[in-house]
């Protein structure tokens, strides 16, 4: 991998954190849809991560020479649908309500979405800082024999 | 790499019926492979990172010091094979399958990976300050001392 290319694993991560921000500020907006496209009401959505690995032939060459591994950062494979149940208030004046009275909602924790934003922040630094690491260390390596 | 002709006739001088490299020592093989190592590690230190949210992935590490001290501590003839040995030094990645610290099967520490990224910048930096310094020196020796 060539030198300033080592900058895009850290930035990977970045893409990938705001991506995972993206979902949860999706979620917490629609804590209260009970209409979506495929009917029904919203389902709360998580990403995967994946690692990725460099698939350039000039990466394989040299992995399979020295024998290590290639490092090439994060990527989001899917989103998916958390399959857990609605919540179900009783509320019979509500127009998306059964014969009950009871309306489903979305399974959306907030609590749980507000975590999830502290977490996604907190390594969203981390990747700023490596980031920042990477930079001072390339401006350093230019300063050899100044 | 580097060994092309002009290269060579440029950089090596005629030291007492010895030719000697002014810019191929131990000292400058061993600091060249310490940044390589350094960059190494950073990087390798990135992806650990980036994948903290990664589930199932273990952290990995990068390996060069020891590998590099016995290439150093080697009893060999010659400082020309001394030098080769240095530069036939490995960086290794490996993967540490022991360390799982969550639900997820994840490995990755964030405080430590924080920890290990600064050491690796202050090292890389110490390495580059020690090659800095040697060119320095020659600079002042090829002026004859006027400028440093």
């Amino acid at each position: 991998m060539a030198f300033l290319n080592s900058l895009n694993i850290a930035g990977s991560g970045l893409t990938a954190s705001r991506l995972r921000m993206d979902v949860i500020s999706e979620n917490i907006a629609n804590y209260s849809t009970t209409k979506t496209e495929d009917g029904g009401p919203y389902r709360r959505k998580s990403v995967v991560y994946e690692a990725v690995e460099d698939k350039s032939f000039g990466s394989i060459l040299k992995d399979r020479l020295n024998g290590d591994q290639t490092t090439a950062g994060v990527q989001v494979s899917e989103i998916v649908e958390d399959p857990s149940d609605f919540n179900y208030v009783y509320n019979p004046t509500h127009p998306d309500a059964d014969e009950n009275g009871y309306v489903a909602m979305p399974n959306v924790d907030v609590t749980q979405e507000m975590l999830d934003m502290m977490s996604v922040t907190r390594v969203y630094d981390m990747n700023i800082n490596a980031l920042n690491a990477m930079k001072g260390m390339a401006a350093r390596a230019l300063e050899i024999g100044r | 790499m580097r060994q092309d002709d002009a290269y060579i006739h440029v950089t090596k001088v005629y030291d007492g019926g010895v030719h000697m490299d002014l810019f191929k020592n131990t000292m400058v093989s061993a600091m060249d492979k310490s940044l390589d190592g350094l960059w190494k590690r950073q990087e390798v230190i990135s992806q650990n990172i980036a994948n903290f949210e990664t589930p199932g992935y273990k952290r990995k590490y990068v390996s060069f010091e020891d590998d590099l001290k016995s290439a150093l501590e080697s009893k060999v003839a010659s400082k020309n094979e001394t030098i080769s040995k240095i530069d036939g030094t490995r960086v290794s990645t490996e993967e540490d399958e022991t360390a799982t610290m969550r639900l997820d099967g994840n490995g990755v520490d964030l405080e430590q990976e924080n920890i290990d990224m600064v050491r690796t910048s202050y090292q890389y930096m110490y390495s580059q300050r020690v090659l800095s310094d040697h060119f320095s020196r020659l600079r002042c020796a090829i002026s004859e001392g006027q400028r440093s």
